[in-house]
């Protein structure tokens, strides 16, 4: 996934939409590499189940690192579509390949257009510059 | 100067309500904008469950099974602690407020304040610096060593008598910790501050002292002030839905 194609909230987490070949819209939600950078040393990971619905700016899982439980926050309202379960096993992907292998859920929004209304690529690095 | 931050004192509390009130200050933090420190104790010795942690085989441990210890789960992270003889901290920080932005920072400079009360007893202290991840922690927080822990060298290695967990929410970040002045009844637990020092130790100057290096560290005075009646509802509604269920605590 290139970076510079998502949206990302203010609390660190990017989404990418794209259509399924049968003609729906697709969310994939991750955690971005500077949130990983700043987080540290994660050791657990605790996401939803597939059906359980999500809502913008509610947290949706929890991740701990250095004795600091975060919650994960839903850049969109919708229904988790996909979990990687794969990552409560090893959080390796999530540190290595946060755009790529280390995604976290595949969500069918309610409402795509929400996305619009999230910070682009320059945004989002401006508002890490700036802490 | 800073803003003042309020300070709270509780004499010893059960753990359910110790963990809810903990839990509202960070809900109320985030709307009253103003960092609180609560101080508290706890009225009979609890093991304290990291929020990710496994309670399993804790149940048949004889001190858990014959009610001599009661066992809760903490909203934050990190290993067991075993809580009887000691003085507990909860920092609530607003989200927006410079502390909350580093997540290592905060752990470091609140140490470092309890660091220099110890180095006040001669103990040497040193605050962890990077630790190497590692695999299969020991169960209690106190037998494990990590960043901005608080040590001091023991006749068998370093002694750990400080650590501190997090938990982050958007609205703002609730650290706790505890300083261990005296072994808890907990069997293989490792020595405290009691059993390093030759003389009896005076646990409320141990505590005005490390409010003294707080407000000199961060520049900020310190309120003695209560409960508003907001927090009190929240922590009760917590203490009732949450810390009172034993689905809670026995999740893992």
């Amino acid at each position: 996934m290139n970076p510079e194609q998502l949206r990302f909230t203010d609390t660190h987490e990017w989404v990418h939409l794209e259509t399924t070949p049968e003609g729906q819209t697709l969310a994939t939600v991750g955690l971005t590499d500077f949130a990983i950078e700043q987080l540290n040393d994660l050791v657990y990971i605790q996401l939803p189940e597939v059906g359980q619905q999500v809502r913008r700016g509610e947290a949706f899982g929890e991740v701990e690192s250095v004795k600091a439980v975060s919650d994960l926050y839903s850049p969109l309202d919708g229904e988790v579509e996909e979990v990687n379960t794969s990552l409560t096993q090893d959080l390796d992907p999530l540190s290595q390949d946060p755009f790529g292998a280390g995604w976290l859920i595949k969500v069918r929004p309610s409402n795509p257009a929400q996305v619009e209304e999230l910070m682009d690529y320059q945004a989002y690095r401006k508002m890490c510059q700036e802490g | 100067m800073s803003r003042p931050w309020r300070l709270i004192r509780h004499g010893p509390s059960g753990p359910g309500w110790n963990m809810a009130v903990d839990e509202a200050l960070l809900h109320q933090a985030a709307q009253a904008q103003q960092i609180v420190l609560r101080v508290y104790q706890w009225c009979r010795p609890t093991v304290s469950l990291g929020y990710f942690q496994s309670s399993q085989g804790l149940k048949e441990h004889p001190l858990v099974r014959s009610g001599q210890v009661a066992v809760i789960r903490r909203p934050s992270g990190g290993g067991a602690i075993v809580h009887q003889h000691e003085w507990t901290y909860a920092l609530a920080v607003p989200g927006t407020h410079p502390l909350a932005a580093d997540h290592v920072e905060l752990y470091y400079r609140v140490h470092r304040c309890w660091a220099l009360v110890l180095a006040e007893l001669g103990l040497n202290p040193s605050v962890v610096e990077e630790v190497p991840p590692s695999q299969g922690e020991p169960w209690l927080c106190f037998q494990r060593q990590g960043p901005a822990d608080v040590i001091v060298p023991g006749s068998h290695g370093p002694v750990k008598l400080l650590g501190s967990a997090q938990r982050r929410r958007r609205g703002g970040v609730l650290q706790h910790g505890s300083m261990i002045l005296d072994r808890p009844c907990w069997p293989d637990h490792p020595p405290a501050l009691t059993q390093l020092v030759p003389s009896p130790l005076d646990p409320e100057a141990l505590l005005q002292k490390w409010l003294e290096f707080l407000q000199q560290e961060f520049q900020i005075t310190l309120q003695p002030d209560g409960l508003q009646p907001q927090e009190k509802q929240q922590a009760l509604v917590l203490y009732h839905t949450r810390y009172l269920n034993p689905q809670w605590t026995w999740r893992r």
